[in-house]
């Protein structure tokens, strides 16, 4: 029986925590901005390494 | 992997706000840690367990005594000063020594020190000459170059990366030395070392700022980060701002604690 994994929405609206760059340009934001265009693959090890958070709703 | 040997002619040594491999042919980076004994009755074989890690550094080179030289590229003076106020200074030199040069990812030896000696030798039919040694105060850091020295006019962050091959990263830290040996018309200066674990979105992990508002341009600089440090790092410029002919000679270097070192 497959297993049944949670589903989690990554893409969203995400506060910086200590300053970024990524994307084509390599966009450089510093802490206390909001970004709501990072990929899927680099929200995942940006959020466990306190990178970034969730904007609250 | 076959190995790759390199000539050590393109060696790097920076100290301080100075690149001293202008008047310098040799350096020595020793590291040592102490075997302490625990043989007891019955053994048949000594064994030990480790003890306290030490190092130590020794240079050789030429006596640069110009004073104002225009052979050093830092600032003003002569590169024999280096050494001599750094025998009673109470803050360390930081050191960065590039034992292959300094390349994006080479090696480097990453090490503060006191300096126990400073020698200037007059040879009759030689060149005059200069030894130092210091013993080094902390741990050596066996890191890699991530911008290499070079002046430069404007931002950057495609310098290369360095891949540490360790998906997961490292755990226990790691140390940056930041070296500016020369400026120009510079006000405000800031370089990173950045870590990523895709290589196509990067965290800030040090940031070193030189400014004349804190008249620390031409300077050298220590910090060390606690924690994760992610599979790649990379070194960037990205603050640089100064009037029309702005330059900045800089060189960065990260090592990673622990037993990982690229």
């Amino acid at each position: 029986m497959p297993s049944k994994r949670p589903t989690k929405k990554l893409a969203g609206a995400y506060r910086v925590l200590v300053g970024i760059s990524y994307g084509a340009d390599d966009r450089h934001v510093e802490p206390g901005e909001i970004v709501d265009d990072l990929e899927d693959g680099n929200i995942n090890w940006m959020l466990a390494a306190n990178v970034i958070e969730p904007v609250e709703d | 992997m076959a190995p790759t040997f390199r000539s050590g002619k393109g060696a790097r040594c920076l100290f301080g706000n100075a690149d001293m491999s202008q008047i310098l042919n040799m350096v020595t980076v020793t590291g040592s840690g102490q075997a302490l004994k625990t043989t007891v009755y019955q053994n048949s074989d000594e064994t030990y367990i480790p003890g306290l890690r030490s190092g130590a550094v020794a240079y050789d080179g030429f006596l640069d005594g110009t004073a104002g030289s225009t052979a050093s590229t830092a600032t003003t003076g002569a590169l024999d000063a280096r050494f001599a106020s750094a025998l009673a200074a109470s803050t360390q030199p930081i050191v960065t020594f590039g034992p292959e040069g300094d390349t994006v990812g080479r090696k480097a030896r990453l090490l503060r020190h006191e300096t126990v000696g400073y020698v200037a030798m007059s040879p009759v039919s030689d060149v005059v000459k200069v030894t130092a040694a210091g013993t080094v105060s902390g741990s050596v850091g066996y890191g890699y170059f991530l911008i290499p020295l070079a002046a430069r006019t404007s931002t950057s962050s495609t310098l290369g990366n360095v891949n540490s091959g360790i998906a997961a990263g490292t755990t226990q830290g790691g140390v940056g030395h930041f070296h500016m040996t020369s400026d120009s018309t510079l006000t405000n200066f800031v370089a990173k070392v950045q870590h990523s674990s895709s290589a196509t979105a990067w965290a800030d992990l040090i940031v070193f700022t030189a400014s004349t508002a804190t008249s620390s341009v031409n300077s050298a600089q220590h910090s060390t980060v606690a924690g994760t440090v992610k599979r790649y790092t990379r070194g960037i410029i990205s603050t640089f701002t100064g009037g029309a002919g702005k330059s900045a000679t800089v060189s960065v270097a990260f090592a990673r604690n622990g037993s990982r070192k690229t």
